[in-house]
């Protein structure tokens, strides 16, 4: 079973945002957590060997100096079709909020598994909205007439 | 008295010593006990009138979210609470006689400053003000209490009784002031204001106060309540007319026992403000820790939870005969450590004078922004927080016997008051308040 602490480290650079970003140091929302606790969901039917494989090979290149870092993770976890499926729902879980059906793929793992929000919580924090300059349907933290004004874009670190 | 005198000093270092005190000075019934080293004779206590301008937080190596900063703002919130529930007689110690007038009795109520008419309203007169309210004691001239509806129209709240609870907000000078120098008063000052509204900030390096509006929840006290639990002032009950039932308006006066309180306090940690909420402790059983055989205040065992933290059916009006009980339960419980100062703050409370009527009164949460420049609403945390006589039927949706809580819909202080709006069309600084102002009616020449 993968670690919080290494689920937090590959997650960041699945995503490209620090894990300070993704794991505040005054942690309100608990996205983090609630993600993680995907790994090990019943329902999702994540086959345990890939899910060892992707940890195996993690641990195997995460002391890679970081300008190497992003090019070991393409050649070792991205373009592995063991295991590419399942970093790719990680960076979905972070992004949307959303776990996909690993059936929907390619890569499709044997096990049927369902669609899902994780949690509202971890929906509104999706990375998604801060990239797209935008908030999810039905809830915004802009003050009153926000929607006046030109959306302003994070710059990724 | 009028120094400034944390409880963070106390629970940190005299909740013993004043334990031991009163173990040996003794403390009568009729408050006559002398805790701490006061003079003979005199109730002294390390609890101060004094409300604090800011929260103080911990060093920053210090800072756990859950525990040292939920800590120091819970800690705001009673300190807050402690010198708002003051005696207005300030060489009286909170409670000392059992109940008190309080300090924000005094303050200007909204009706006193957004007037029917649009006009200005008076200039901040506490001597006015107290009397209004010390009259209010002997029942000749009582607050006139008309809101019967929670925020958003989600209905009123019902209790045992079959009798409405009524809702009444007042603010502080400094707020009051504000309002009054921009005239925002009426609806056209809001309209002509083109400015950014912005309340003056609680300073604890400046030592000043900034805008603090409360909020009240009071039920009408009747068959069943134990009256000597409750903050009691006498009231004009407002009915509203109701043509289609034959209900006319009119008031009559009655007994009101405070059940909840809200205080918003603006300072500069926190530009979106901390919100403070505190309860009756008899109001509601936790959801799924019912207490079998207690009395509650909204909650009947035997009523059974069909109708659980559901609004009543319309139409809403108090005068309707054979009102069906709200049944309610806290579905958040309060966090450990907030109830372990609860405990504290009880004891205190208990050694001025084992009647006193404050330790019958608990903090259910702190909301404050921990990013305050991250966002608009600066991350509150907690994410949800309600009061279960204010925000009774918006604490979260019973699912499957799991409680699920949506973010824009679940109760939270800073998320709906961010939506905020002046009558201009402007943020109005996480304050309804201002919505309620009038139009100045323009007379005819």
């Amino acid at each position: 079973m993968m670690t919080f602490d290494e689920f937090i480290a590959l997650s960041a650079v699945l995503t490209g945002y620090p894990a300070s970003t993704l794991l505040p140091a005054r942690d309100t929302q608990k996205v983090a957590a609630a993600l993680y606790a995907e790994l090990g969901l019943p329902g999702n039917n994540i086959p345990a060997a890939r899910l060892a494989e992707l940890t195996q090979v993690w641990n195997s290149i995460s002391g890679t100096p970081p300008p190497q870092l992003q090019a070991a993770v393409q050649a070792k976890i991205i373009e592995n079709a063991n295991i590419s499926r399942l970093a790719q729902n990680i960076i979905y879980l972070w992004y949307f909020g959303i776990w996909y059906d690993l059936t929907k793929n390619p890569n499709s793992f044997a096990t049927p598994n369902i669609d899902h929000v994780v949690s509202p919580l971890a929906y509104t924090n999706g990375l998604v909205w801060g990239e797209m300059g935008a908030h999810p349907m039905g809830f915004s933290v802009g003050e009153f007439g926000y929607w006046a004004n030109v959306p302003t874009l994070p710059v990724i670190g | 008295m009028k120094k400034i005198n944390t409880i963070t000093f106390l629970i940190a270092m005299g909740a013993l010593v004043a334990y031991l005190s009163s173990a040996s000075c003794g403390g009568g019934s009729g408050g006559n006990g002398t805790l701490g080293a006061g003079a003979p004779g005199k109730v002294t206590t390390q609890l101060s009138p004094v409300l604090p301008f800011d929260v103080t937080l911990p060093p920053p190596p210090q800072r756990v979210l859950e525990t040292t900063v939920r800590r120091a703002f819970d800690l705001f919130s009673w300190d807050s609470f402690i010198a708002l529930s003051w005696p207005t007689d300030t060489s009286q110690v909170i409670g000392q006689h059992g109940d008190n007038e309080t300090a924000w009795g005094t303050w200007k109520k909204n009706y006193q400053v957004f007037l029917d008419s649009g006009q200005a309203p008076g200039p901040w007169d506490v001597t006015l003000q107290s009397k209004e309210t010390s009259l209010s004691q002997t029942g000749k001239t009582p607050p006139n209490m008309t809101a019967i509806f929670q925020p958003f129209l989600t209905g009123p709240l019902i209790d045992q009784n079959g009798q409405y609870n009524r809702f009444e907000i007042a603010m502080n000078q400094e707020m009051f002031e504000y309002i009054d120098q921009h005239k925002l008063y009426n609806i056209q000052g809001q309209q002509g204001f083109t400015d950014t509204v912005k309340f003056p900030e609680g300073d604890n390096t400046k030592k000043v106060w900034g805008a603090v509006m409360v909020k009240a929840s009071w039920k009408i006290l009747g068959k069943g309540d134990d009256t000597s639990r409750f903050h009691k002032i006498k009231a004009i009950i407002h009915i509203p007319a109701l043509p289609s039932r034959g209900i006319k308006d009119s008031t009559y006066e009655a007994w009101v026992g405070l059940v909840g309180f809200h205080i918003g306090t603006k300072t500069v940690t926190s530009p979106q403000w901390i919100w403070s909420t505190f309860e009756q402790v008899d109001n509601v059983p936790v959801f799924g820790k019912l207490e079998k055989g207690k009395h509650y205040n909204y909650y009947n065992e035997a009523a059974g939870d069909k109708a659980l933290n559901k609004a009543p059916a319309q139409p809403w009006n108090p005068a309707i005969p054979n009102q069906i009980p709200s049944q309610v339960m806290r579905l958040t419980p309060i966090d450990t450590g907030t109830q372990a100062l609860n405990d504290s703050i009880h004891k205190m409370l208990v050694m001025i004078n084992p009647h006193n009527v404050w330790q019958y009164y608990e903090l259910v949460g702190t909301q404050w922004p921990v990013h305050p420049t991250q966002s608009n609403t600066g991350d509150p945390f907690p994410v949800y927080m309600a009061n279960a006589t204010l925000e009774t039927y918006d604490q979260g949706l019973i699912q499957n016997g799991k409680i699920v809580y949506s973010p824009g819909v679940t109760s939270s202080c800073i998320g709906c008051h961010n939506a905020s709006v002046t009558w201009g069309g402007r943020p109005s600084d996480f304050t309804y308040l201002l919505k309620t102002a009038k139009a100045v009616i323009q007379k005819k020449h």
